[in-house]
């Protein structure tokens, strides 16, 4: 009785939706009658002559002849009697009914198909005693599921609402009902589209539409889901299939351009440990000054590095989202101040087993390559150099001949080291098998992965093995319901050598690579002058100088237990242990050394390399415990709708790391330190830092660890009026180890509403309006990470200090500064936004403003000299992000096949520095890659990644406009650059510096097409930034930089035979000569960094059903694919640089991959 | 539903047990807490040889190179290169750092914390860690002129200190000394905590001396280092060779009267070289050095000073004045170069009269640099220099450094751990001459001091009666400290206190070519100082004033 109490409450909303839906059904019918029409016009007559044909063969014929679809399902077609038939150009009707005469079968015409079905029976279900004779007809059904371009979809689950009954469709995305009320309502499921409810009727289509654009598609939030149209913060949701059609290796690659608002750097990739590479996620800008704002991942609702995020198999998500502002994320509130990125992985569910298979192979290549002059130019530039400086040229006009006709390649080579050391491509593999197993109490999902991936850099690569079992088992049904996640991940990565890009740059083309008799090359300029320089050839040390392994493995193994009691009421308690156990070695070779060409003699080894091999090995060791319990309630009274949610967690995280090192091995083959030498001695210690615990060090044979932990509790409150009005209240209390316990606690509230217009009544009538939903948040986040476990502790190091009488001695030093009272970052933001959905489904637009205040922001000042220590985080500045988002997606059909989805997105944030140091004094970070020390600011009321320097006006074309202008140098000549006396006392100095130029991007951008035709799909992604400016020093910049060559592209020089003050790069001078155009940070050193990338295009086909099905699959999708294949760049200067990379001195390079795959699903 | 309790009981009891009430307290692991520390004789130990560690290294070579004596021709090794060229602006940071100021600073306040340690020893101890503090201001001073004086630990928030004009810094240094020369022993026992290699009262005294030397207070210098004198050090001396070293044959260099004149020279060029090396590490000439042990804590000299013909950078190379300022062999005095233009030309046709001018020099000179033809077998068998112009890693002036370069460790293929000499006798000896014949001209003890250097190093004691002036002596002091300490880093405050840098920072030239110099050098007077650096003038607001001229 309830349920009708309830039905009868609500009967205006339900007569509303039955009237709007079956005014999409006459559309839909309008639709397909014409169809109809047009195919009954195109009907022709049949010719047949068969004996004793199976029934399908003779239905094969008439679909050929007349053009109609014929639909049957297989087991009905089984029962049926071989056919004889002779006749000659009769109706289709006629052909038909002889076909059918005998038949344990009949036939209708629908549309343009024949439709095949059981004859029925004609006795209705007899009524069972008790029973009320039933009002409804007895009818059966037959349809089909078809995706969005109109292909059937195999095992789709039909199921008769409140009903036992249902099925699954067949390959074809057929199937077949009996006995059905003409009333029952069919509900049609399938994994990753949204579930549709029809009515029964003797033959259907129904078209299931992807989650993507759901309006009551569900969103991963924080602790729990929502539904789409009831959200009011800022969160960008990525679908599996988004994901899926774009093979890449990481995931963060995948996620480029999906997002307003969320970049990605995609730096350049060699296969390393560390799998994330130099890839950077950001949110919403940088607004912290400390730290690379990355966002907070969590997966299934464990939070995760984001190496584990890297590695993450696309094929095992279910969904994403992104968590954009304060509101959406502040159940995250303490580490949450960068954003949040959550995952869902697959876990079983659906009808019917589901395998799938992926796998795609694939080359990578550099999209580009450092390109440094060859011996002829190399050496007439450095002459150059030398003479502009009033030196004497070193190369002789002979030997720069004998480099051009390159009659002596033993003595006077022109040797490409980047193309002798590197590979040209690297293969690259990627397979994947899904298996989705349904249950009546245990669902589960397993997916397997297997990578491997070459480096560029030879006899280097990695190979990845990671799996992932998610259960799902129905303890008692409704009420309880337990879960696992287990994910295991194993990578290894070998390499021989050591490559280093310094010593690959520093290496001349007029040094011989291998001489003739197949040596080792050890000639330089025709003469073996230094032992040095055959030592740097980096061929013979990746393939003689060491050898290095990394093998990390991850197991993580969740449990997680949902109980709901009471309808509304759901407890659910998660327990998760991460466990990660890392071990690298770095052996190095003893060496044999190289032969001096020209007199036969070994060249003795340089100090310290080859003359003793040895082995370095460390052992990780990480334990993460999250312990999690929550609760919802949710209830609806009348047009109000309440939901409250309240949880507490705590965390804890604990490293453990250490080295053994050993000299002296009987041979270069061994792998383990018992084999090294037993003498006290020879106990290795390493000065390199390679402890994955920063600061540690120097130690032989030590172990270091680190600790944190925190604990939180969060409520959240939403409400709804009718849908219509919407309301989130969200608190956070935070506690970290890593303040203090006065300064511990951190409490983190939000609010946020919405309000959504379409459906108030005045919109009623505005029918090409969807959604328009307007939605506003305030709140705030924390932010901790970036503190050093230990900030708030005096502490002292203790190591090796000093020796006396030739033994080493320990000794305790003050180091690093300590601040008892630093605490929490926060973060304030507000968000208005909007999300309209326009015309059926086809227009969506999203569009955000928003202010963040990041306050107290935890940074290390940079502070005068007199303080001697390493500087502790304080809560010293403040900063102001504001921008501004849209995303745009039109989604749309031509004809019947071809259906396409386009889609921009626009970025633009704008930061300002609020605070900063005690009295608002000038901050200059230091220790970033992207910059040399000194030439960023952080200044009051300045954006953040400001270039600090001098303003450069072209160069100087003549000593006469050198003496003309503000005295700058005793060294400026003709060909320097001119910097301009910004405050006009005729001399240049450190009062001349103003802000030149900023490295944040004010403009993000992308276009995404997607398209399909028939069995084809193309998906093409960019990605493009404007407005931001990068520096390139060194090697870029500088030829000979450290005894490097030069690139071409510091060809384009100034010269004296052409005087061009608006010439690429200044006058050519070694970096000793040039102190007075490189030392002082002017906007000459300044790039354009603004470009634009195609990031990603795909070309996929789909084979049509029947071919597949032969070969026993339901599903073969074959495939093309490229990353990154095209950039343009606007400042031709950075020639061969790519703007992803972290900066301009040589590295590995940026790589684009150009690879195929299949995807089968059986 | 009795399967619900149990697993709800389950979670509920994984909450409850890991709720514990130290769950938030992680303190570091890898550092030692100061709360548990300065409690014991031990911990005093530990915290002065963090003290220790920051004695200056081998950096003092590049302090040649910022003078006249040598070339640093790679600019991002040291500040030296842009010195030289005298192209300093306040992008420059010739050193402005407090680092073991602050470690010593922290550890004399403190020290006293420690109760159970023998009073004596403590005081001992305070004494060391005040040696290396007065020793860093006194090399600040000398770069910088004024700089901020702080004997007690910064706290963060209070680093913006005004500069203390240099004399009051002067002043903090020598009180320092004085005091602390009282407190010091004039040598060490050996053994924890005893070790040779400590500060002694004679590295108090000869820090002192120097000090007075550079302010031209001259009496106080030359009391000083007479009291340095009588604590029983000497010039070291070898009285054979080995056979490595035998093979190399100078009979083509050096026109030797007879086996005694090439024994004399041959033993003056192996105990001056051989005082610098690994083997002979705490002899009786070392008043202070730097400690170093094989592979942990090894100095640069064996890759900085060569060139790539062994192995080396080439970082630092003399220069032809440094080669003309060796006297001659036979008769003590300077000799008269060929002219740069006669020198290049010789070179370019490979004339023998090229190398005429390296025949019968100081001893010193072949021990100290290397030129094309010197022979060097301890290091290579068969090893003759040869300088290849423009060839990677090359010194550019034509020469190489071999003083300090240790050529055992070089045959041991690992990186030179000689311990770097800071204080040597020979100094204090130079000071005394000097600041005696500033003092009162030329006089017995000031010649006895000279001739003890010339001797040890197989040259002709000084010419008494041709350098019986002030100022004729004046000159060969001058020069004798020149050659004797080459490459040490004194030169750098010589020319500047001698007020001669403007005549001596000129172009150098390499062998090769007379017109065309390898570095352009010009001379501003602002050069006397090093400017405060523009970040630190940057974060002061105001507060560090900049020296003028910059």
């Amino acid at each position: 009785m309830k349920i009708y109490e309830f039905n009868l409450y609500r009967s205006g909303s339900i007569k509303h939706k039955i009237l709007l839906s079956m005014k999409l059904t006459i559309l839909l019918l309008f639709v397909a009658f014409l169809h109809v029409n047009a195919g009954s016009f195109a009907q022709k007559n049949i010719t047949l002559n068969e004996k004793n044909a199976s029934l399908q063969k003779v239905l094969k014929a008439i679909k050929s002849q007349s053009g109609f679809n014929v639909f049957f399902i297989q087991s009905d077609l089984k029962k049926s009697k071989a056919v004889s038939i002779d006749v000659r150009d009769v109706t289709l009707a006629e052909a038909l009914n002889q076909c059918f005469k005998d038949q344990p079968l009949t036939y209708s015409i629908q549309a343009n198909t024949i439709v095949v079905k059981e004859r029925p029976a004609n006795v209705a279900p007899a009524n069972k005693p008790g029973q009320e004779t039933p009002v409804y007809k007895v009818i059966d059904v037959i349809g089909t599921i078809l995706d969005e371009i109109g292909k059937g979809i195999p095992g789709a689950s039909i199921k008769v609402k409140g009903k036992e009954q249902g099925t699954i469709s067949d390959e074809a995305g057929n199937f077949k009902l009996t006995g059905l009320a003409d009333d029952a309502i069919l509900v049609v499921s399938y994994l990753g589209y949204q579930t549709k409810e029809v009515k029964a009727a003797a033959t259907l289509k129904v078209t299931l539409v992807p989650q993507t654009n759901d309006l009551n598609d569900v969103v991963v939030v924080a602790y729990g889901t929502q539904k789409k149209s009831s959200l009011t913060g800022a969160v960008a949701t990525i679908t599996p299939k988004q994901l899926k059609e774009r093979p890449v290796t990481s995931i963060q690659n995948a996620l480029q351009g999906i997002s307003p608002g969320l970049t990605i750097l995609q730096r350049p990739g060699d296969v390393s440990a560390s799998a994330t590479g130099g890839t950077a996620v950001n949110i919403r800008g940088r607004s912290s000054l400390a730290g690379a704002g990355t966002p907070l991942y969590i997966i299934d609702g464990i939070p995760a590095s984001s190496q584990e995020f890297a590695i993450l198999n696309p094929n095992d998500i279910s969904a994403m989202s992104v968590l954009k502002d304060a509101s959406s994320a502040a159940l995250y509130g303490s580490r949450a101040a960068n954003g949040v990125i959550m995952v869902t992985t697959k876990r079983g569910g659906g009808d019917k087993v589901s395998i799938e298979l992926n796998a795609n192979y694939g080359w990578q290549s550099p999209t580009r390559i450092a390109k440094y002059l060859g011996s002829v130019d190399y050496t007439t530039l450095y002459n150059e150099a030398l003479t502009n400086v009033g030196r004497s040229p070193l190369y002789t006009p002979a030997q720069i001949e004998l480099y051009r006709n390159g009659s002596q390649p033993d003595l006077y080579p022109n040797t490409d080291w980047y193309k002798e050391v590197l590979r040209s491509s690297a293969p690259l593999s990627d397979v994947n098998l899904n298996i989705n197993a349904p249950g009546k109490t245990t669902s589960s999902y397993l997916g397997l992965n297997y990578l491997t991936q070459e480096s560029l850099i030879p006899n280097k690569d990695q190979d990845r093995f990671s799996a992932k079992l998610n259960t799902e088992t129905k303890v008692v049904e409704n009420i309880l319901k337990v879960g696992t996640n287990i994910s295991f991940i194993n990578q290894a990565f070998d390499r021989l050598g050591n490559l280093s890009w310094t010593e690959l740059n520093r290496s001349l083309p007029t040094t011989v690579f291998r001489q003739s008799n197949g040596q080792w090359g050890s000639v330089n300029n025709g003469t073996v002058a230094s032992s040095s320089i055959p030592y740097r050839n980096q061929a013979r040390m990746i393939a003689e100088s060491s050898k290095g392994s990394n093998r990390n493995n991850l197991l993580q193994t969740a449990a997680n237990a949902t109980l709901t009691p009471l309808k509304g009421l759901s407890i659910n308690g998660l327990v998760s242990l991460k466990f990660t156990n890392n071990n690298s070695t770095a052996f190095n070779n003893t060496m044999i050394p190289i032969n001096n060409f020209l007199t036969g003699n070994p060249i003795a080894l340089p100090a310290g390399n080859g003359t003793q091999n040895d082995l370095r090995e460390y052992w990780v060791k990480r334990k993460e415990l999250l312990v999690q319990g929550t609760a919802d309630y949710e209830r609806t009274f009348g047009k109000h709708y309440g939901k409250v949610t309240v949880g507490a967690s705590q965390e804890s995280n604990v490293l453990r790391s250490a080295f053994i090192g050993r000299r002296n091995f009987p041979n270069n083959d061994l792998s383990t330190i018992i084999n090294g030498s037993g003498n006290g001695e020879d106990v290795l210690s390493d000065n390199n830092g390679d402890d994955i615990i920063a600061g540690v060090y120097g130690l032989a044979n030590r172990t270091a660890a680190e600790e944190w932990a925190m604990r939180s509790m969060f409520g959240r409150f939403n409400y709804a009026f009718d849908n219509k009005y919407l309301l989130e209240v969200n608190a956070r209390i935070d506690y970290s180890s890593r303040f203090r316990d006065d300064v511990r606690r951190a409490f983190f509230p939000s609010f946020s509403a919405g309000w959504v217009v379409s459906k108030e009544d005045f919109m009623k009538n505005i029918n090409w309006v969807d959604n328009f939903k307007l939605r506003g948040s305030y709140g705030s986040l924390g932010n901790q990470d970036v503190v050093a476990v230990g900030n708030y502790f005096n502490r002292l190091n203790a190591g090796f200090q000093y020796s006396f009488e030739g033994t080493a001695q320990d000794g305790i030093w003050q180091a690093d500064g300590s601040w008892p009272t630093t605490t929490w970052e926060k973060v304030y933001m507000t968000d208005f936004g909007t999300d309209i959905t326009l015309f059926k489904g086809k227009l969506d637009i999203t569009a955000d403003y928003y202010i963040k205040d990041t306050k107290d922001l935890l940074l290390r000042n940079t502070v005068l000299a007199t303080y001697p220590l390493t500087v502790p985080f304080t809560n010293s500045a403040s900063t102001r992000n504001t921008g501004f988002e849209l995303g745009v997606t039109h989604n749309n059909r031509i004809g019947k096949d071809f259906t396409f989805s386009v889609g921009g997105n626009l970025s633009l944030i704008k930061s300002k520095i609020t605070k900063i140091g005690e009295n608002g004094n000038d901050n200059f970070p230091t220790g970033d890659a992207n910059f040399p020390d000194g030439s960023q600011i952080q200044r009051l009321g300045e954006s953040i990644g400001s270039f600090y320097g001098y303003i450069a006006d072209g160069l100087f074309v003549s000593d006469q406009e050198v003496a003309a202008h503000a005295f700058q140098d005793t060294r400026t000549k003709a060909g320097d650059i001119k910097y301009r006396d910004l405050n006009g006392d005729n001399v240049i100095n450190a009062a001349d510096r103003t802000i030149i130029g900023n490295n944040v991007p004010f403009i993000n951008y992308g276009f995404n097409l997607s398209a399909s035709y028939k069995g084809f799909d193309f998906n093409i992604l960019t990605y493009g930034v404007a407005k931001v400016k990068t520096y390139l020093g060194q090697e870029a910049s500088q030829p000979f930089f450290n005894g490097a060559n030069a690139k071409v592209q510091l060809l384009n020089r100034w010269t004296k035979e052409n005087p061009d003050p608006n010439a690429d790069f200044p006058r050519t001078l070694l970096t000793a000569d040039a102190g007075h155009n490189i030392d002082n940070y002017s906007s000459f050193w300044l790039f354009n960094g603004a470009y634009f990338r195609v990031r990603g295009i795909t070309l996929g086909y789909t084979l049509p059903q029947n071919a597949v099905k032969k070969i026993g699959l339901s599903k073969l999708r074959i495939y093309g694919t490229t990353n990154n294949p095209f950039t343009i760049m606007a400042d031709k200067r950075l020639g061969d640089y790519d703007p992803e990379s972290a900066s301009g001195r040589g590295g590995y390079p940026g790589i684009k991959t150009w690879s195929f795959g299949l995807s089968a699903g059986l | 539903m009795k399967k619900i309790y149990i697993v709800t009981s389950i979670l509920l009891s994984t909450v409850l047990v890991s709720c514990k009430k130290d769950f938030l307290e992680r303190p570091p692991l890898n550092q030692v807490s100061e709360a548990t520390f300065w409690k014991n004789a031990n911990d005093v130990y530990l915290a002065v040889n963090g003290v220790y560690s920051q004695l200056p290294g081998d950096d003092m070579v590049y302090d040649d190179a910022a003078a006249d004596n040598a070339h640093a021709q790679y600019p991002w090794e040291s500040s030296a290169t842009a010195v030289s060229s005298g192209n300093v602006n306040s992008t420059l940071d010739a050193g402005w750092g407090f680092t073991a100021i602050g470690r010593a600073n922290y550890f004399l306040d403190n020290a006293d914390k420690v109760t159970a340690i023998d009073k004596t020893l403590l005081d001992r101890y305070k004494a060391e860690v005040r040696f290396i503090r007065a020793n860093a201001y006194f090399w600040l001073i000398c770069k910088f002129g004024d700089v901020p004086l702080q004997t007690k630990t910064v706290v963060l928030g209070e680093e913006n200190i005004p500069r203390t004009p240099k004399a009051q810094v002067l002043k903090f240094v020598v009180d320092e000394l004085d005091a602390i020369a009282k407190i010091l022993p004039q040598s060490y026992g050996g053994g924890k905590p005893n070790e040779k290699g400590r500060i002694t009262k004679g590295a108090a005294l000869a820090l002192k001396a120097r000090a007075y030397l550079y302010d031209g207070q001259w009496q106080l210098a030359a009391d000083a280092a007479s009291q340095v004198m009588t604590l029983g050090y000497s010039l070291f001396k070898v009285t054979a060779e080995d056979a490595l070293n035998a093979k190399d044959d100078y009979s083509t260099w050096v026109d030797f009267a007879n086996a005694d004149d090439e024994k004399k020279f041959r033993l003056g060029l192996r105990s001056y070289e051989a005082l610098f090396h690994q083997v002979n590490e705490g002899n009786a000439e070392v008043i202070l050095d730097r400690q170093r042990i094989p592979q942990q804590d090894a100095n640069f000299l064996n890759t900085l000073l060569p060139s790539g013909d062994l192995g080396g950078w080439g970082s630092i190379a003399p220069t032809q004045e440094l080669v003309n300022s060796y006297p001659s062999y036979k008769t003590g005095d300077l000799i008269t170069p060929p002219t740069p233009a006669q020198r290049a030309a010789w070179y370019k046709a490979k004339d023998p009269a090229f190398k005429n001018e390296y025949r019968n020099r100081d001893p010193r000179f072949y021990a100290s640099i290397l030129f094309d033809g010197n022979p060097w077998n301890a290091i290579e068998d068969d090893y003759t220099f040869k300088w290849t112009e423009g060839a990677g890693n090359t010194a550019l002036t034509g020469y190489s450094v071999r003083k300090m370069v240790d050529p055992k460790i070089y045959r041991d293929q690992i990186d030179n751990h000689a311990n770097n000499i800071l204080i040597r006798y020979a100094e204090v000896l130079l000071t005394y001459a000097e600041a005696k014949n500033e003092l009162t001209g030329p006089d017995g003890s000031v010649y006895d001091a000279l001739d003890q250097i010339r001797t040890r190093a197989g040259m002709p004691v000084v010419d008494r009666t041709k350098y019986a002036t002030q100022t004729t002596l004046r000159e060969l002091i001058r020069n004798e400290r020149r050659v004797e300490l080459a490459i040490e880093g004194q030169r750098y405050m010589d020319i500047r206190r001698w007020k001669i840098a403007p005549q001596v920072m000129k172009s150098i030239f390499s062998i090769s070519d007379a017109v065309k110099p390898i570095q352009v050098r010009t001379w501003a007077d602002k050069l006397y100082l090093m400017p405060v650096p523009q970040s630190q003038m940057d974060l002061s607001r105001g507060v560090l004033k900049q020296n003028s001229g910059y």
